[in-house]
């Protein structure tokens, strides 16, 4: 497992290369290292984007399952409306809005956990054994 | 043992100004001096000369302190500096041919270094007059939908120029995740290579050219 702060922007890349090396350790092919490291790079930047800084934890072994378990915390303002902000083309910040949907269908798990005012965690999984 | 029973009297005011000098000294006001009465010296006066020479001597260190972080200050901001030339220098800006530009990107994009990229495309498109922007992004390792961002507003802002942008070099991982993430490059002329690229910017002269 590995930790990886986000404080500034190139925290985002370290947070990616981090999790497609171990994606590729695992034995994921490139296309879902790919997958993987550009979910990693949507979610680490909105932690910057949104919260300022946050964390990003890397796991590879879980509940008897193999895979990959990326979670994202952060101490920001949280997700108001989730099934909202899940919606392609939703931004509050005039941006894409791809971000979490992206995730969402690059990954084969995608949970989010908020609270405005507290924070949000988000964790995302890509599986070996499906 | 008679000396150690020596005593000496000190008025209570110059006890009360040595005190006064070290809390301000404490909180780093170092704007102070005793005033010394050279003329009834006793043995006290040594340690309001000695209070004095310390004051002077952190004057000095604190000077001296102020210089050397001045000083690393300035070195921190010349890497910075450095590190901004070399990576503008690692994105060269070819002119391939005549109104031909290629711009062969290679590793992270970040928010600030694609603004400096547009920057110095739209600069070199406008003083040399080209029509045709070729970005290569083969060395491009992840095409997050910031950095598609990015690439999406260079390409518009290349357009206004009345010039056109293609991109070539799409890996066929990139190309994947990039439909998944949800990115429309659609609007975008993309090609698989730096070779096609150029061939159709021929192309696109040669039609120009026979308007
Ligand atoms: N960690 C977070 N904390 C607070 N709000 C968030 C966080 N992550 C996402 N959001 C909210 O959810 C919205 C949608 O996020 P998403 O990443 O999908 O799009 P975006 O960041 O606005 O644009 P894009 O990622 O395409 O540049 C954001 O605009 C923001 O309001
Ligand atoms: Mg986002």
């Amino acid at each position: 497992m590995s930790k990886v702060q986000i404080k500034e922007e190139s925290d985002i890349v370290k947070a990616r290369s981090v999790a497609k090396e171990m994606a590729r350790d695992l034995g994921f092919g490139l296309v879902d290292q790919t997958r993987i490291s550009t979910a990693v790079s949507e979610l680490a930047r909105n932690i910057f984007a949104y919260a300022g800084e946050g964390e990003v934890y890397i796991e590879t072994d879980w509940d008897h399952r193999k895979g990959i378990r990326i979670t994202f915390t952060d101490q920001g303002p949280g997700i108001e409306d989730i099934d909202l902000a899940l919606q392609d083309g939703f931004s509050t910040a005039g941006s894409m809005g791809k971000g979490l949907p992206g995730a969402k269908r690059l990954m084969d798990r995608l949970n989010i956990q908020t609270k405005p005012g507290e924070g949000t965690r988000i964790i995302i999984e890509k599986w070996l054994d499906k | 043992m008679a000396t150690s029973e020596k005593t000496m009297e000190v008025g209570k005011e110059r006890i009360d100004r040595l005190i006064d000098t070290m809390a301000s000294l404490t909180t780093g006001e170092y704007d102070v001096t005793l005033d010394v009465d050279e003329k009834n010296e006793d043995e006290f006066t040594q340690v309001e000369f000695s209070m004095n020479f310390l004051i002077e001597q952190l004057i000095y260190e604190r000077s001296e302190n102020e210089n050397k972080q001045q000083e690393l200050q300035e070195k921190i901001s010349l890497i910075e500096q450095q590190k901004q030339a070399i990576q503008e220098l690692s994105t060269p800006i070819i002119k391939i041919w005549d109104q031909v530009l290629v711009l062969p990107l290679i590793g992270t994009l970040d928010t600030r270094r694609s603004q400096g990229l547009t920057e110095n495309l739209l600069t070199d498109i406008a003083t040399s007059q080209s029509k045709i922007a070729i970005l290569d992004i083969t060395g491009v390792p992840a095409v997050d939908s910031a950095v598609a961002n990015h690439l999406l507003k260079t390409v518009a802002s290349v357009k206004l120029l009345g010039a056109e942008c293609v991109i070539t070099g799409i890996r066929p991982e990139v190309a994947q995740t990039i439909v998944h993430l949800g990115v429309d490059l659609t609007e975008v002329e993309t090609l698989s290579n730096l070779a096609e690229g150029l061939k159709w910017a021929f192309d696109r002269l040669r039609i120009r050219m026979t308007q």
